[in-house]
Order: structure tokens, then C-alpha cells, then sequence
């Protein structure tokens, strides 16, 4: 059992069938499955990733997409600090949808909370049906960061989870983000003595998005 | 009002008045403008609620609904509406008030109420969920009450509403951080009705931070020592765990495994809560144990079992962090409490058991733990004399088969040592090395006659025997003492051929004092044979027999020693065989045993063979009878219990109801291995097992498994060659289980892919063997299918040649027998006809010769007339015979055929193909062999016209008779002679074709 220096809560959001728990599959297990069981509920799934020198362990929460269960998932959105919103590159509904998806994460969810939206199957490319311009426009309207993966592949999986961590250790480092604070999706790891880390301006890394 | 309290009857109109005034204070409620008015009627309204609940309810709940969604922000208000609310929904203990009164509440108005609420249109729930946010004490306080009597109504409805509640599971959360206790307990309470099987909501609550929370609270309680709330916030974190995958990967996830050991710690000046000086209730070692103790303790145990259970995918995971966590040494702790709960310590041992089950290296370090007890279970006067550590493992068997505390009843104890057993079990599972430690432990260093002493200086495994011996004064207060230490002995030997030897080495008997040192196996039965005779709890015998079962199945050596002792065998067979009288599980598994001991009684040296064991078995016994008995213990409910009881690998295993335990474990899965095979083999004779060359391979698998045998050939056969190969790798002396298979194998005739236990080179080795049979075998039947093609082309012109070689070959032989035949006739004929004479010149006198001329030409007719008979007949015989001979050629060639056939697949030795041609070619030479009958018969026929040739008189008729026998002869000669160069004519021709044709007999 590693010990961590912070710990940060993420949810997966998106319809049915973009592919949710295969990029959470690939980020925890580095494994892909072609055919995956829907998601019945929510499942659990952590993993450490090292982000500006500190071990950041992420948990995350992988959301059912189907409508049925909106409302279980709903309750997830106000503890979390990360969500990836994701759709499907070949299905132009599933990127329709996401303007819904928004509006209810943010309706729910800390204000804080940092959004990736997430065109995932880029290994279908070829039958694209949202062009990536698209996506990083409506993105780019939204104030989210964007990136396009493929779990198959494993192409940007880990950039996805690790650029979402990044700039909430970046809001953690400015205090906009209150460690531990209640709800809170952020909490200091076990092997932190208390909150000790003043936020340090000259240590924020410049990030871009993608 | 005052009119009628004062003039009205008491009863009837008080009621009037009551219903009256509710539905005047409804009203109120719902129409006054002014907040004091609504306040005071709502307040009204709460003191008739209890009394008056259906009226209450019935006249005012839309009102009170309405004031709670639109008038939230007058918290007073907001109180008395909370409180009447759940007044109105509080289950109704039936008494007092409403009784006295006489009012009619119908027991389902609470339920109606609370229904009521739930359907009301405005989501009232999620306006509840809302005020549980609210900052006063009491709205927080009734709103989780009020909650909390809707959940006892309509559970699964409520837990949907509150799903649908984004925030809704959060602020029940919320409330376990509440500073008021009273608030943060309602919380707990709530939490755990909610959770009992909600598993959306068991995660969202975990989610929500939940196990920090409540591990927090039990902390600040006190830990496991602390109070009721300790074993609510307990009970809610079993609760969230309790079958879902998902949350037992977050507790993991989220070092909930490291903080368990925390809460085993029983010393409170140990725990963080000691440290930070809250009163406890003692500080000396021998802590008072509290029923509330024990229960907390017992959640904790169990919320770490459930973690571990056998086979889940998150056990093994589990087990590695709690073993690095160091929750092995409290759990020891606890487990050798001498002052703790049985339930308590035997729940520690289980804990233990499924920490180290299957888990290598939490075996391995769980073998080097040493303890130095203190203080034991039976001996605290003399404490001080032990302080030599010994290993856990030693206590551990101590605590299962030594004393119990005096003032713990047997049937109490008896789940520690069940535990103790379970653990031991654990340990040696798949870890055959500490197996064989154990098994090292058996044979005594001293006198057995220890047991009543204090134990300490005795080895593990020397006490288990020393116990199950001495039975009597170990089992007279405590019979599962004695049962426990035979299922330990079962445990140690359990398919490990090297610990069965061990087993067998030890001897009982003092030779010093004159005792003829036995066998420990015969002892046991001799023991087995004490606890019949003096009638003793029958589960001693039954277990004793089912020991001696794993102890000798598969292992021919055992058997020997077994037999060695002659009385074992008649004790055995007057168990099965006994009347009414005897115990029916006793007499199943004795008939299990001499089954087995049949089966396995494959030692060369044996002192009684199968042979000798076949008759007491199929006679005395009676092979259907023995299946029986087995049968009837199969389908005993003893069995069928314990069988159930090792199924439900949670729980926990052999240490159910003292009172329905006969059998453990360890038996019933051997039985169930082996029971198929058992039915099998009991039907054999005592030497099908050799003529049945599987079972024979099998055999050699298995007293080569014993150790006894040297090295197994590759059997000939690429058919046998599977069994063969299991036969190898039940060499392997780590191959506890391989045998079996072997014997699955043999029987089924299917070789099941077993793990890479078998030695490499031999196994190889076997391989390429078998390969190489069936290339051979491929190239064989190959060049077969060419040869045929060959042979096809110049089969039918040899086949010609051949029949007619052979047909000439019959007639030459028919002719030079008729010939024989008739030289023999006519010689015959000649010494008659001396006769003949010789008589006729002594009677010639006065005979009458008339009609004596005239019979014998009447019978010199008939006679020709016969012999024209008999050539025709002989004619239509040799037609009938050459197309006879048609056929047999046919048949020939195919015995031919198939000769080569054989021939060319000559190494693989099939025999029994070879078999076959013989038989044909015997059926061919049968056949031939009854034309020569058909032969002689002819022959008959003419010697019995020869008979009557004897009476003819006439000597002249008889010469010519002869004469015309002679020219006959002379005609076959002939006739023979030119089928005897034809005979060489076509010999030569087949030899021209290259057909190696022998030099005949009847060629010269």
C-alpha cells in the first residue's frame, strides 16, 4: 500500500456506450476490453499518478450513462473535484448530449470543480462524426479543457487523468480549492502530517490545454 | 367546549368534542394568516396526536404538509409540525390511551399516514432532505426522527426518494460529522436502515467519506471498548461492505485495512483513546470482558472476515494488506485470551485462518511466529516455569485438542477448538511442508501418558496422539477433545504420502515394560474397538474409522500394516455385517474402510492379498450389502450436515451444532472424491484389477506413488499411454492429489490436464514415447494402405491360382482317401470272399439255392443301384464342395489380408487383431475339418454298401464285384495322378508370380 500526498475524487460522466469504464479499465488496469458489461450503477476504481513531484492517488468514480440511473449518479457529482465528461467521436448524439451532461454537473457539482471533456474512440477516426475542431470549440466556450483518446489504443488515456489532476493540484496550490473541506474532494493523503503546504505561486506549472 | 365537559356524557360526547376541535385546529392551520395562530394550532394538534392519532392525522396531515413546505422558515413551527408528524407515523404500541378512550385506531393508520407523505405531490422527502440541513438542533433532530418512522413503513419507496436526491445520501452523511451526539446517533441509526441492502446507496454513502467518519467516531467512543454508538458505527461500516465488491476495493483503497488492527486492541491504555486519557474502565491485564465489548469485537471479526472470504477476487489482495498491517499478532492476542468470549476467541482463530488460507507467504510467516504464553488456558499457578517461546502454530493445535478452562461448558469450547482445527487446516492447505513439520511432531518423545498433565513440554503432534489415545480421560468430560484431535491427526495426514509414512513409523508401547510395542494404526483400531465395547459417545469410533480412511486410502503400505493385525480385518467385518444393534455410522464407515483397505491392497508383500480379502468381502460381507451400508452413511443426515457445513466455506466450517457433528471435513471431501471409484472397484475381482490393463496402470501409478514400486515403463500401447502418464506424475511425491486423478484417468479413460506437478524429464519423456508410437503407428497403418493397393492388383489372379490350387489340393486328397478307401473295400471283399467260401464249402449240402440265387440277384441289383447312388451323390458332394471351396478361399484371403495388416503394425503388438485372425483362421480350419468329417461319412456310406456286399453269395457276382472295384481303383489312380500334375502345373505358375508357395505334404 503506497502512501500518497493527496488524494482526489473524479467522476466519469457521458451516454451509454462512449466508453467510460474502458478508459477508466485502461488508466487502473492498463487493460482494454472490447465487449464490457453496462455499468450498473457506479464502480470504483483508484490509481496514484505522480503530479509536480507529489503522489496524487485519484479515485474515481466511473457513472452509469444510461438514463435510468441519473439519478444515483448525481449524487456523486457534489464530492467530486474532477470529472471527465465524455462522448463518442462517431456518434454524433452522444456530443449532442453533452450540453445536457454540463448543465447537470454543474448544477450539482463544487463550483471548482475542474471539467475534461473527452471525444474518446479516436482509433475509429475514420468514421468520425464530430470533427475535432467542434469539440474544441465547444470546449473552448465552456471554459473545459479538451482532449481526444482512444481506450483501445491507449492513446492520451493517461494525459487525460494526469492534465485533470494537474490543474487541480494547480487550484489546491492557490487555495482555491480547501483541502479537506466539507464535501470535499480533495483530501490530504495518510502519510501527511496535517496541512502544512502554504500554496507556493512561483511553483504553479504553466499549464495548456491541449 | 366547557358546555360539553361540563353537561355532556363523559364518554361519547368527549370524543365529539376531541374530533371537533381537531378538525376547528386543522383549519386553523391551514387557513390562519397569522404565524402565532398556526403555531398555537399546530402545537394543539401535536398534543392530540398520540391520543388522537387517526383524527389527527385524517384531519389535518395536508395541512401540516403544506405549513412544512411554505412556511420553512419559522423554526418553531417547523418543530411542532416535524414532531406531530412523526407522532402520526410512529408504529402504534398497542396500549393505554386509546384503549381507555375507546377511540378506534385501526393499527394501520401510521402506515397510511406515512404513505401519505410519501406521495404527496410536492416531494415532501426532498424538502425533509433539505431541513436536514438546517442549522437548528430540533428541526435536525425530528427531521431524522421523522425519517427514520417513514423508513420502518416504506423502506425501499424512502431509499428510492432519496436517491432521486442528488444531495439527498450527502446530507444524511453529513450528519455522522454533526457535533450533537444525540443528532449524529439519530444519523447512524437512519444510515443503518438504509444500508441494510442498498447497494446504490451503501456506495454513495461510502462516497461521501463514511468509513473516515465512523472509524473516527469509534475512535472518539472509545474503540472497541467504548459503547453502543461503537458498535452502531460498527454495524453501519459491515453494512457498507457486506457483499459489494466495489466498496471493499474503496475501504482497501482508502487504508481502511490498515486501521482494523487499531480496533482489535483490547488494553485501552494501548488504543489512541487511552492515550488521550478518557476514562477506561480498567488498566490491568485481565480485562472484565462486557457483553458490549464482546459484541463490538465480534462486528470488527466478522467485517475482517468478510474481507477474506475464500475465493473472492479482492481475498488475496485483502489478505496481503492485513497481514502487512500486522493484524496477525492482536488477532493471536485475542485468540489466547483465557478471559475472553469462546465466541470471541473462536472468532479471532477463523479471522487468522482466512488471513493465512491459500496465502503462501502469510503462511510462511505465520510459521515463524513464536509466542511465550504467559499464562495457559488450565495452569495459571505455574506460570512461571514456562517461558520457552514456542511456535503459533503448537498453541494454536494445544487450544484445540488440550483442557478447557474449568469454567467453560464443554458445548461452549467446543467452537474454540473448532476454529483451532479450522486454522491448523489453513495453515497446511496447499503448504505441504508444513505438513510434513507437523507430521515430524508425531512420534513421542516420551510416555504418551502426558495427558492429563500440563501440556507444555509436549510437541504438537505427539499431544493430538497422545489425546486420541488416552481417549478415556481426555474425552470423559469432553468428547470433542478426543474428535478434535482425531480431525487434527486427519488434518496432519491428509493426502501426504511422506506424513502417512511418518505416521506409520510410530509404535505405542513401552517394550522397557514388557508391552509389544504396536503400530500406531493398530492401536487406533484396537482403540476404535475399546470405544464399542464400552459403548462410548459413538462419534469417537466413527471418528477414529474416518482418520484410519485418510489415512489408508491410496496408500498400499498402510493397508499392509493394517493387515498385518488379523483381528483388524473380523472387527471391521462384524461392524459392517452387526445386527441391529450396531450404529448405522459406524457400520457406513467401516464398510467405507474395508472397501478402501480391498482397494488399495496392493502391496506385494501384503500379509493378506486381495485373494485372501475377495471372499470375506464377496461372501462373508456381501459386496451389495457393503455398498449399501456406504450408501445409507451418504445419505445419513450426519453427512449430508457436514458436507453442508464445509460448503458454506464462510461459515464456519465443523463448528456448528455439537450436536449433529459426527463428521468433518476432511472425510467428507475424501468421501466425495472417492465414493465413485469406491463402487467401482469393490465390484472387481481380486484379479480383473490385473487383467484390466488400466486398472493395472493405475495400480503401478499408485504404489508407485507409495514409494514401493521403482520406475514405470511406457506402456506399449499408445492407448494406455495417458494412464501411463498419470501414473508418472502420481510419482511425484508432491503430488498429494495426483493419484486421484490417475484413478480418474484409468477409469474414465480421459487423462485431465493436471497442474506441472510431475517431474519434467519423466513427463517428456513419456511424451516423446507417445509420439513416437503414434508416428509409428501413422506410418504403419500408411505402408498398410499401400501394400492393400499393391495386393489389390495381383490378389485376383492369385486368388484364382490359389483357389484352384487349393480345390485341386482337396479333390487329390478326396480321391487318395477313396482310393484308400476302396483298397481297403476290396481287400476286405477278398478276405470275405474266403470266407465266404470256406462257408459255402462246409453248408453247401442241402441248402435250397433258388431262392438264395434269386434274393442275392435281387440284392446284387439293389446294390448297383446303390452305388449309382452313391457316385451321384459323390458327384453332387464335390460340386457342393468347390463352391464351398469358392467361399473359403474368400475367407482366406481376407485372414491373409489382415495377417499382413498385422504384420505391418507387428511392433504396436496388437493382439488383438491378431486374435481375431486366428480365430478365423481356426473357424477356416474348423470348417475344413468338417468336410473331412462329410469325408468319412462318405466313406461310412460305402463301407456300409460294403456290409451289404457281405451277404451276397454269389461269388462270381462278387468277383466281378471285385474286378469292377479294381478297374474303379485303377480309374481313380489315374484321375489322381493327373491332378497331381496338374497340382505341380499350378504351383508352378503361382511360383512364376513370385507366390512362396511351401513344398506340401502330399507333394512328392
Amino acid at each position: 500500500m503506497s502512501t500518497y500526498d493527496y488524494l482526489f475524487k473524479y467522476i466519469i460522466i457521458g451516454d451509454t456506450g462512449v466508453g467510460k469504464s474502458c478508459l477508466l479499465l485502461r488508466f487502473t488496469d492498463h487493460r482494454f476490453l472490447s465487449s464490457h458489461d453496462l455499468t450498473i450503477g457506479v464502480e470504483f476504481g483508484a490509481r496514484i499518478v505522480p503530479v509536480d513531484g507529489k503522489n496524487i492517488k485519484l479515485q474515481i468514480w466511473d457513472t452509469a450513462g444510461q438514463e435510468s440511473f441519473r439519478s444515483i449518479t448525481r449524487s456523486y457529482y457534489r464530492g467530486a473535484v474532477g470529472a471527465l465528461l465524455v462522448y463518442d467521436i462517431t456518434r454524433r448524439d452522444t456530443f449532442e448530449h453533452v450540453t445536457t451532461w454540463l448543465e447537470d454537473v454543474r448544477k450539482h457539482s463544487n463550483t471548482e470543480t475542474t471539467i475534461m471533456l473527452i471525444g474518446n474512440k479516436y482509433d475509429l477516426a475514420a468514421k468520425r462524426a464530430v470533427p475535432y475542431e467542434e469539440g474544441s470549440k465547444f470546449a473552448e466556450d465552456n471554459d473545459l479543457y479538451f482532449i481526444e483518446t482512444s481506450a483501445k489504443t491507449d492513446d492520451n488515456v493517461e494525459k487525460a487523468f494526469v492534465d485533470t489532476a494537474e490543474d487541480i493540484y494547480r487550484k489546491v496550490q492557490e487555495g482555491v480549492l480547501v483541502v479537506n473541506g466539507e464535501p470535499s474532494g480533495v483530501k490530504l493523503g495518510p502519510s501527511q502530517p496535517g496541512i502544512s503546504s502554504i500554496p507556493d505561486v512561483s511553483e504553479i506549472s504553466g499549464y495548456s490545454c491541449c | 367546549m366547557d358546555f360539553f365537559k361540563r353537561y355532556g356524557s363523559i364518554g361519547a360526547s368527549q370524543q365529539q368534542s376531541a374530533s371537533e376541535t381537531i378538525q376547528r385546529l386543522a383549519d386553523r392551520v391551514e387557513t390562519s394568516t397569522l404565524l402565532e395562530d398556526k403555531r398555537a394550532a399546530v402545537l394543539s394538534l401535536k398534543g392530540l396526536s398520540r391520543e388522537y392519532r387517526k383524527d389527527v392525522g385524517e384531519a389535518s396531515l395536508p395541512a401540516l404538509l403544506k405549513v412544512l413546505k411554505e412556511d420553512s422558515e419559522d423554526q418553531n413551527l417547523l418543530k411542532a409540525v416535524l414532531e406531530t408528524l412523526t407522532n402520526l407515523c410512529t408504529r402504534e404500541v398497542s396500549s393505554g390511551v386509546s384503549q381507555q378512550f375507546g377511540v378506534s385506531t385501526s393499527s394501520d393508520s401510521s402506515a397510511q399516514f406515512s404513505q401519505t407523505i410519501l406521495d404527496d405531490s410536492d416531494d415532501i422527502i426532498s424538502t425533509l432532505l433539505e431541513l436536514l440541513g438546517d442549522a437548528d438542533f430540533y428541526v435536525r433532530y425530528y427531521t431524522v426522527q421523522l425519517l427514520g418512522t417513514l423508513h420502518t413503513h416504506l423502506g425501499e419507496e424512502l431509499q428510492k426518494r432519496v436517491l432521486v436526491s442528488p444531495t439527498g445520501v450527502g446530507r444524511l452523511v453529513d450528519l455522522l460529522s454533526d457535533q450533537r451526539d444525540i443528532i449524529r446517533n439519530e444519523g447512524i441509526q437512519l444510515l443503518i436502515a438504509m444500508t441494510e441492502d442498498n447497494a446504490d446507496i451503501q456506495k454513495i454513502v461510502a462516497f461521501e467519506n463514511a468509513f473516515d467518519h465512523l472509524l473516527g467516531i469509534v475512535d472518539e467512543e472509545g474503540g472497541v471498548r467504548g459503547n453502543i454508538i461503537v458498535q452502531d458505527c460498527l454495524q453501519l461500516l459491515h453494512n457498507l461492505l457486506n457483499y459489494n465488491v466495489s466498496n471493499q476495493n474503496f475501504f482497501r483503497e482508502t487504508s481502511g485495512v490498515q486501521r482494523l488492527p487499531n480496533l482489535l486492541i483490547t488494553d485501552p491504555s494501548q488504543t489512541a483513546a487511552g492515550r488521550n486519557g478518557v476514562p477506561q474502565l480498567s488498566e490491568s491485564e485481565d480485562i472484565e470482558w462486557t457483553a458490549q465489548h464482546a459484541r463490538n469485537m465480534l462486528v470488527v471479526l466478522d467485517i475482517i472476515r468478510m474481507l477474506i472470504q475464500p475465493g473472492n477476487t479482492n481475498t488475496t489482495s485483502n489478505q496481503t494488506a492485513m497481514q502487512q498491517c500486522g493484524i496477525i499478532p492482536p488477532l493471536l492476542q485475542l485468540a489466547l485470551a483465557y478471559e475472553a468470549p469462546s465466541s470471541v476467541r473462536s472468532q479471532a482463530l477463523y479471522a487468522i485462518g482466512d488471513i493465512i488460507r491459500s496465502h503462501q507467504i502469510n503462511q510462511g510467516l505465520f510459521q515463524r511466529i513464536l509466542i511465550t504464553a504467559a499464562a495457559e488456558d488450565d495452569d495459571t499457578e505455574n506460570t512461571d516455569t514456562q517461558t520457552i517461546p514456542e511456535p503459533a502454530i503448537v498453541i494454536v493445535i494445544r487450544l484445540s485438542v488440550g483442557n478447557r478452562p474449568a469454567e467453560v461448558p464443554a458445548n461452549e469450547y467446543y467452537i474454540v477448538r473448532a476454529a483451532s482445527a479450522y486454522l491448523v487446516q489453513a495453515y497446511v492447505g496447499s503448504n505441504p511442508d508444513a505438513q510434513l513439520a507437523l507430521a515430524a511432531t508425531l512420534a513421542s518423545p516420551g510416555d504418551v501418558d502426558t495427558v492429563s498433565e500440563p501440556e507444555k513440554h509436549q510437541s504438537a503432534g505427539s499431544l493430538v496422539v497422545s489425546v486420541l489415545l488416552d481417549w478415556r480421560e481426555a474425552g470423559k468430560e469432553d468428547v470433542w477433545r478426543v474428535w478434535y484431535a482425531s480431525l487434527l491427526l486427519s488434518i496432519i495426514l491428509c493426502d501426504h504420502v511422506q506424513c502417512k509414512e511418518q505416521a506409520l513409523k510410530i509404535s505405542i508401547g513401552d517394550e522397557s515394560k514388557g508391552e509389544e510395542p504396536l503400530p500406531l494404526l493398530n492401536e487406533l483400531v484396537s482403540q476404535a474397538r475399546q470405544t464399542t465395547l464400552e459403548g462410548t459417545d459413538s462419534r469417537l469410533c466413527v471418528a477414529m474409522f474416518t482418520l484410519i480412511c485418510v489415512w489408508l486410502v491410496g496408500f498400499p503400505k498402510g493397508v499392509a500394516t493394517f493387515l498385518e493385525e488379523s483381528s483388524n480385518v473380523s472387527f471391521l467385518v462384524e461392524q459392517i455385517s452387526g445386527s441391529s444393534g450396531t450404529n448405522p455410522l459406524i457400520q457406513g464407515v467401516a464398510a467405507f474402510l474395508f472397501g478402501l483397505i480391498y482397494q488399495f491392497d496392493l502391496e506385494t508383500e501384503t500379509p493378506m492379498s486381495r485373494e485372501d480379502l475377495y471372499p470375506i468381502l464377496s461372501k462373508r460381507v456381501g459386496t451389495d450389502q457393503l455398498l449399501v451400508r456406504v450408501q445409507r452413511l451418504r445419505d445419513s443426515k450426519e453427512f449430508q450436515y457436514a458436507v453442508g457445513l464445509a460448503a458454506g466455506t464462510h461459515s464456519n466450517a465443523y463448528g456448528g451444532i455439537p450436536g449433529e457433528t459426527y463428521f468433518d471435513n476432511v472425510f467428507t471431501d475424501l468421501f466425495k472424491k472417492h465414493y465413485e471409484g469406491f463402487r467401482a472397484a469393490v465390484r472387481l475381482g481380486p484379479k480383473e484389477v490385473l487383467a484390466n490393463p488400466n486398472y493395472m496402470y493405475m495400480q503401478g501409478g499408485m504404489v508407485g506413488y507409495a514409494g514401493s514400486v521403482g520406475t514405470n515403463t511406457a506402456p506399449g500401447t499408445p492407448k494406455l499411454t495417458a494412464a501411463g502418464t498419470a501414473a508418472l506424475r502420481a510419482e511425484s511425491p508432491s503430488a498429494q492429489e495426483d493419484f486421484l486423478s490417475t484413478e480418474a484417468a484409468a477409469t474414465t479413460g480421459t487423462d485431465p490436464e493436471r497442474g506441472p506437478t510431475v517431474p519434467k524429464g519423466d513427463y517428456d519423456k513419456v511424451t516423446e514415447q507417445l509420439a513416437e508410437q503414434e508416428s509409428n503407428v501413422r506410418t504403419m497403418s500408411e505402408q498398410v494402405r499401400a501394400a492393400e493397393q499393391l495386393a489389390a492388383d495381383m490378389e485376383g489372379k492369385m486368388n484364382q491360382f490359389k483357389e484352384e490350387l487349393s480345390e485341386e489340393k482337396k479333390l487329390h486328397k478326396k480321391a487318395q482317401s477313396q482310393v484308400e478307401a476302396k483298397t481297403k473295400d476290396i481287400d476286405s471283399l477278398h478276405e470275405r470272399l474266403d470266407k465266404f467260401q470256406k462257408q459255402q464249402k462246409t453248408e453247401s449240402t442241402a441248402v435250397a439255392h433258388s431262392d438264395d440265387v434269386f434274393g442275392d440277384t435281387a440284392r446284387v441289383a439293389e446294390l448297383e443301384k446303390q452305388l449309382a447312388d452313391l457316385k451321384l451323390k459323390s458327384e453332387k458332394q464335390e460340386a457342393s464342395w468347390s463352391s464351398q471351396r469358392d467361399e473359403f478361399q474368400k475367407k482366406l484371403t481376407n485372414a491373409e489380408k489382415q495377417v499382413i495388416k498385422a504384420a505391418a503394425s507387428g511392433r504396436s503388438g496388437n493382439k488383438k487383431k491378431e486374435q481375431q485372425h486366428t480365430a478365423a483362421i481356426q473357424s477356416l480350419k474348423e470348417e475344413i475339418s468338417s468336410k473331412d468329417e462329410q469325408i468319412s461319412k462318405l466313406n461310412q456310406i460305402i463301407s456300409d454298401l460294403e456290409e451289404k456286399v457281405k451277404d451276397i453269395a454269389i461269388i462270381d457276382e462278387l468277383r466281378s464285384k471285385i474286378a469292377q472295384a479294381e478297374n474303379d481303383q485303377e480309374d481313380l489312380m489315374a484321375y489322381m495322378t493327373e491332378q497331381e500334375s496338374l497340382t505341380k502345373e499350378y504351383k508352378a505358375k503361382l511360383r512364376g508370380y513370385g507366390e512362396d508357395i511351401p513344398s506340401s505334404d502330399d507333394e512328392e
